[in-house]
């Protein structure tokens, strides 16, 4: 490693603060570019990884079949299982490394500061990649907590806890308190607000109460659980995913373009505005479900003012290429920051566009919703993370770019394929929007049978697959760059060594370089001092001070969250009219606590809602809208925001349990066209009763009003089993199974009898007399306009210890 | 008691005081924003495009600082 020195400039002094700060003494220090090798090195890595998981998953949504030569392993590579995997891998592993790496190159440099302690920041970059390991390890295992981008479990939730605010955090604020410029620049505002807002989200939204290493059930249920869910959700895109890039590009583009930002004046509204307005847009996530309608309106409003603040910063971002737009031709950093910053406008559009309800109610649960999330995603994180990083090799490798001309290629296949996935997703999401609802003249639904949508979008899905393949190349070009340019690196790493005066104290009456003093001007008017006051405060000068305080600025910011959080909080879980008691709606069964936990651990919300909205052709479709009482048992809450497949809301009743053991065995066989995968490993694998008094503890402790229980459940839950059991074997299905090994597995005894036993519960208490006696059969109450059932297969009752549902009647929702 | 209290307060005008609260705090920032001179904000944006401290730090009147913006050896 070789040194070199960079002696400061000296220069005469002119006020009392320069003399303070020349009578600091002269220090030495060095950026330290390790870690930010590290962090860009991971970038690359978990991007190519992440990538190739979504395309994975995008093949399987076209062919369902294709892990099924992998027998027993092919239940770890189902869609369910391996789409949170992509997910996470997107956000948390590359977009996460990535801002790591812009974090890290950049606070050294704008605080003219060395990062506060290399062993923090050593013990971040290997905390980080052990957390991504664990969750490329226990997601595909089915050990998740069913909750959007919040799904890795409580051990691994507190090791993100530790290192993101115990490693990171510390370093960061610490490496803030010792800089040496004086002014915080905009972009470690905005890094102060991800890592304060993020830690405030995490924590909060992941309150559970454990019962094992690999299994908890979140403290809130049904409508409170899904509003703090998407509380945390719509945040951890504006605080992850938006925040610290916006950092990065009021960093880089300067930097790239080798010209100050366009507005520094805008640049601070933009983050103010942002900090104020998108903690209060979560509630979008949630139109026309059972949250209050006043926070759903809430949420709209605020989704729409953020469109403000955020083209302010997409101009921003843009002008500052005025004068530089010649180089925009032939720098391929720049041409990736342009696309990116254009994305984010497209993005922060559509996204105040898709909160406004009447949209939402035609877009929700469509691919529309997964279209704009990749125009974010690839367009905006993808695109900014990848100039980033072409920026950076050269620097940090200290050796030239390996190819600029693959970087180009690389800029032009991935803006042509970002295109090729949106745009066949648009046109699904808007058939299936326009199918799920279309009605004939006679007013009954013209595609009564769901799958036919499913139908219409695989074609597109064909030319998404397309469109991921070509961006994953586009990052297969960048690790060979990559590769390439590290293997020219120097033998050893040329590392300046600056000098430079420690900042001295400020004085409190020393407030800004634009105003040196609070002086009034009215001081020789003939005016009261509580004018004079008021002409010192409207200066502002105390707001130029704040802005260099980074503890008394992160507290602000934290106000900031804080109140605009409590503000939709409090009402929510307070307001007792806003979830109405339902008094025929009971705790789960032991066994249906146990298919419960399997429909979570298998992700069957990553296709399935459980949640008909109060729209006409929803009703007709699935029956009865959902109400908000429905679902106070329920930990966590299985809403979902995507239907692959129907929505299971009443799903209770609908098909008879041999339908759902056949649909499980081969979905094709019951449902021609489904791109569901089989779950045989489901009919394979006994059942653990003994652990379902573990689960029927947490849950009674979560307020289920559990009796005999408490110290019976495994003994209820085997003969509910023996039940459901001798229903599918009436039906025509098998007493027992052959496994592995010539075993058997008698049919009562499989998980896949729990999982029928949750899914005949479903959305069936709502219609049952209060007064009815336990394992009463339970009729369809409000008929949906539903397909004929497969011929023998048609639903008999359900076996469960509820009463029936008298149709119509709701009297008992208060 | 104290949950007794929190849930008999009405909070059915929280979305109107949280709109209230939203417009007063971003009118302040907005001001506060609009009262920065010139010269101070083309100082904090130049921030950027220095590596190293610029001296003196605070003072924009004199134009002492060195055009050591970027490393292009390797470009």
């Amino acid at each position: 490693m070789a040194t070199s020195i960079v002696e400061p400039t000296p220069v005469a002094s002119t006020t009392d603060q320069h003399i303070r700060d020349y009578a600091e003494p002269l220090e030495k220090f060095s950026y330290d570019d390790v870690i930010v090798r590290r962090f860009v090195a991971a970038t690359v890595l978990w991007g190519l990884v992440a990538t190739l998981v979504g395309l994975l998953v995008a093949v399987l949504l076209v062919m369902p079949k294709l892990m099924e030569p992998l027998g027993w392993s092919a239940q770890f590579l189902t869609f369910g299982r391996l789409r949170p995997l992509h997910t996470n891998a997107a956000i948390f592993a590359f977009a996460g490394n990535g801002i790591f790496a812009a974090i890290y190159y950049s606070t050294q440099r704008l605080c003219k500061a060395r990062m506060w302690s290399d062993k923090l920041s050593q013990l971040h970059f290997w905390g980080w990649q052990l957390i991504i390991l664990a969750a490329a390890v226990t997601l595909p295992m089915g050990i998740t907590q069913s909750k959007e981008y919040a799904e890795l479990e409580w051990p691994i939730d507190l090791a993100i806890a530790v290192v993101w605010l115990g490693f990171f955090g510390v370093n960061f604020m610490m490496t803030l308190i010792h800089r040496r410029e004086r002014h915080l620049y905009v972009a470690l505002w905005f890094y102060i607000a991800t890592i304060v807002t993020v830690t405030v989200l995490h924590v909060f939204n992941n309150l559970v109460i454990p019962i094992g290493v690999a299994k908890s059930y979140p403290i809130y249920a049904g409508v409170q659980d899904a509003f703090m869910q998407w509380w945390y959700g719509h945040n951890a895109v504006a605080f992850f995913l938006t925040t610290p890039f916006l950092g990065l590009m009021y960093y880089f583009l300067p930097k790239a373009a080798d010209r100050p930002v366009f507005s520094y004046k805008l640049s601070i509204i933009h983050f103010w505005s942002l900090v104020f307005i998108y903690i209060w847009a979560g509630p979008h996530h949630l139109h026309y479900t059972a949250l209050p309608e006043w926070a759903s309106t809430l949420g709209m409003l605020f989704s729409l003012m953020l469109w403000m603040p955020s083209w302010g910063g997409m101009i921003n971002g843009l002008l500052t290429l005025r004068g530089a737009w010649n180089k925009v031709s032939s720098d391929p950093v720049l041409k990736f920051f342009v696309v990116g910053i254009t994305f984010y406008g497209m993005s922060t559009f559509e996204g105040p566009m898709l909160s406004i309800k009447s949209v939402n109610g035609l877009s929700h649960y469509t691919d529309w919703t997964i279209a704009h999330v990749h125009s974010g995603a690839l367009g905006w994180n993808g695109m900014m993370t990848f100039g980033m990083i072409y920026w950076l090799l050269p620097r940090l490798y200290q050796a030239p770019l390996w190819s600029k001309k693959m970087a180009e290629w690389h800029f032009w296949l991935g803006t042509i394929a970002i295109l090729f996935y949106i745009v066949p997703i648009y046109v699904a999401g808007l058939t299936q929007g326009l199918m799920w609802r279309a009605m004939d003249e006679t007013g009954r639904l013209t595609y009564p049978d769901f799958v036919e949508s499913v139908r219409a979008s695989t074609p597109l899905w064909w030319f998404r697959i397309l469109g991921g393949a070509m961006f994953v190349s586009g990052i297969v070009m960048m690790v060979i760059n990559h590769v390439m340019t590290w293997a020219k690196r120097p033998a050893a790493y040329e590392v300046p060594v600056y000098s430079a005066r420690r900042l001295a104290p400020m004085p409190s009456t020393v407030t800004a370089i634009d105003t040196p003093a609070p002086i009034s001007k009215l001081n020789n008017a003939p005016v009261l001092d509580f004018a004079k006051k008021i002409d010192v405060f409207s200066n502002m000068s105390w707001h130029r001070r704040w802005e260099r305080l980074p503890i008394r600025f992160t507290v602000f910011v934290v106000i900031a969250v804080v109140v605009a959080s409590l503000f939709e909080i409090i009402p929510t879980f307070l307001i007792r009219s806003n979830i109405p008691t339902i008094s025929t709606v009971t705790p789960y069964t032991p066994l249906e606590l146990a298919g419960r936990d399997i429909y979570v651990s298998e992700g069957c919300y990553n296709c399935h809602s459980q949640m008909i909205r109060p729209i006409v052709a929803e009703t007709k479709r699935y029956g009865e809208y959902s109400k908000p009482g429905e679902f106070i048992y329920d930990h966590p809450f299985q809403w979902g925001s995507r239907r692959i497949g129907p929505d299971l809301a009443r799903e209770g009743g609908k098909q008879s349990s041999l339908w759902h053991w056949l649909h499980f065995e081969n979905p094709q066989q019951v449902v021609d066209g489904s791109v569901m995968p089989a779950f045989v490993h489901l009919l394979e694998t006994p059942l653990d009763f003994k652990k379902i008094s573990d689960r029927v503890w947490a849950a009674n402790k979560l307020g289920a009003p559990y009796d005999r229980e408490l110290t019976e459940a495994p003994e209820m839950a085997k003969q509910q089993a023996g039940e459901i059991a001798a229903q599918i074997v009436s039906q025509g299905g098998s007493v027992m199974r052959t496994i592995e090994n010539n075993k058997t597995l008698l049919t009562m005894d499989s998980q896949a009898v729990a999982l029928i036993a949750y899914l005949q519960r479903m959305g069936i208490d709502l219609f049952k007399p209060a007064d009815m006696p336990a394992s009463t059969p339970v009729p369809d109450a409000v008929p949906a306009e539903v397909p004929a059932p497969v011929a023998g297969l048609e639903p008999e009752p359900a076996v469960t210890n509820h009463a029936a549902p008298t149709p119509g009647d709701l009297s008992h929702v208060k | 008691m104290l949950s007794d209290v929190i849930r008999a307060i009405d909070y059915s005008d929280c979305a109107e005081a949280a709109l209230i609260l939203f417009c007063l705090a971003f009118a302040l920032m907005s001001y506060a924003t609009l009262r920065l001179t010139r010269r101070a904000t083309d100082t904090f944006a130049s921030i950027p495009l220095f590596d190293e401290v610029q001296d003196p730090r605070f003072d924009t009147r004199q134009d002492t600082r060195q055009d050591t913006r970027q490393d292009t050896r390797y470009e």
